[in-house]
């Protein structure tokens, strides 16, 4: 019975140190991004390496994009560009899921990189603005909201996704033709993807509609518009 | 008399009955041979047997009905399944957010030209954009999506929440 044990023991192991040889390190990440002959390997060490290790990024994800890059046939500079803009938003602390995601829906819909870079540095400022506005109320990690009888303490996923909803729901609110002479309206449009979103606490969705004000996002919604050229 | 007298007589009595009946006696192993048939006990219905073979025989017919009507056909009425009807295409992918936007094909169609696909079960909740690609080119939003939004090139992506396990979405 002692053998038999032992030989189960002895396969879970192996089959843990195959899982675990399976999963990509940061290392490989960082040798596909010299495979694609990067002008600034620095920068995009520093970045990503920040964003794995305040989990916004996992190498999985980072090297995925690396190799979907490696299959474009446009100029390197703007196949890097896609690489720097995420890094980037990884060093400012910014979500990224947003931008990983928008790059691998334009890779996967033939979209121009030139399109794909505009799209995204555009967004990225739109998360920094929002980052900006929350915590200027003083949303960020590790607040403790007490509102009413509910006593909350917020986590980082929880204020990544807060910024990456609030800033998605404006950005489809301007690309969608949205009236931006309408404050209110822009209010409800974020206010109702924050409460739809499973992952945000409702206690930090009430809070924010009490102390983010209508003109306050519908700035940020114009600013958008500004950048997007819309009317 | 004594009781040996009485055996003896008894036994010619017998006898002489005997000689005088022999054609009778003779077929009487035929006569109860074909009177056999003819006294076998009439089979009576037995309902318990009737009534199983009954329920047995509507059971087969209510699975297979059920059969052909929902293994055969998209069950779109699951909401961790994504459906597109598209009878004419000759095949349709997903790609959303929760594949990297990595096409993944779809099964279908069935009769009614749905083409139909389960969600990962490994999901995490959250909220995902996705679009349909019929015959690898052409991009398709979802009619059944309850959100829409605009993306690159003015295209439409649809939007499906997914609700942490245990709780209505």
């Amino acid at each position: 019975m002692r053998w038999l044990i032992g030989v189960i023991l002895a396969l879970e192991l192996l089959g843990g140190f195959g899982s675990a040889l399976a999963q990509p390190t940061p290392e490989d990440v960082y040798k596909c991004f010299a495979e694609l002959g990067v002008s600034d390997l620095q920068t995009l060490q520093a970045g990503f390496a920040k964003g794995f290790a305040d989990k916004r990024i996992t190498p999985d994800t980072a090297l995925r994009l690396c190799q979907r890059l490696k299959q474009s046939a446009a100029p390197i500079s703007l196949r890097e560009g896609v690489l720097q803009i995420i890094a980037r938003a990884l060093l400012e602390e910014l979500p990224v899921t947003m931008l990983v995601d928008k790059a691998f829906e334009g890779l996967t819909k033939g979209v121009p990189l030139d399109v794909i870079n505009d799209d995204l540095l555009e967004r990225k400022m739109t998360l920094s603005e929002v980052k900006t506005l929350l915590a200027s109320k003083g949303i960020t990690i590790n607040l403790t909201i007490r509102f009413g009888p509910v006593t909350l303490k917020l986590t980082l996923e929880a204020v990544d996704t807060t910024i990456t909803e609030a800033a998605g729901a404006l950005e489809d609110y301007v690309r969608g033709g949205g009236k931006l002479d309408d404050p209110n309206a822009i209010k409800s449009a974020v206010q109702l993807r924050l409460a739809r979103n499973p992952l945000i606490p409702q206690t930090l969705t009430a809070y924010i509609e009490q102390v983010v004000s209508a003109a306050e996002w519908a700035q940020i919604a114009q600013n958008i518009a500004k950048r997007l050229k819309k009317p | 008399m004594h009781e040996h007298e009485l055996e003896s007589l008894l036994k010619e009595t017998l006898t002489r009955y005997a000689e005088a009946h022999r054609d009778r006696i003779a077929d009487l192993e035929y006569e109860i041979v074909e009177e056999l048939p003819s006294r076998q006990p009439t089979p009576r219905l037995r309902w318990g047997f009737v009534g199983a073979g009954a329920i047995a025989v509507a059971a087969v017919f209510v699975i297979g009905l059920w059969a052909g009507l929902n293994l055969f056909a998209a069950p779109c009425h699951d909401p961790s399944v994504l459906c597109l009807v598209y009878p004419n295409a000759k095949s349709v992918s997903v790609a959303s957010q929760f594949t990297l936007w990595e096409p993944v094909p779809m099964n279908g169609p069935d009769r009614s030209g749905v083409w139909w696909i389960r969600l990962p079960d490994n999901i995490k909740p959250g909220r995902y954009e996705y679009s349909f690609i019929v015959d690898g080119e052409r991009w398709v939003h979802d009619p059944r999506a309850s959100e829409f939004v605009h993306t690159f090139d003015d295209k439409i992506n649809s939007v499906l929440y997914i609700a942490p396990r245990g709780e209505q979405p």
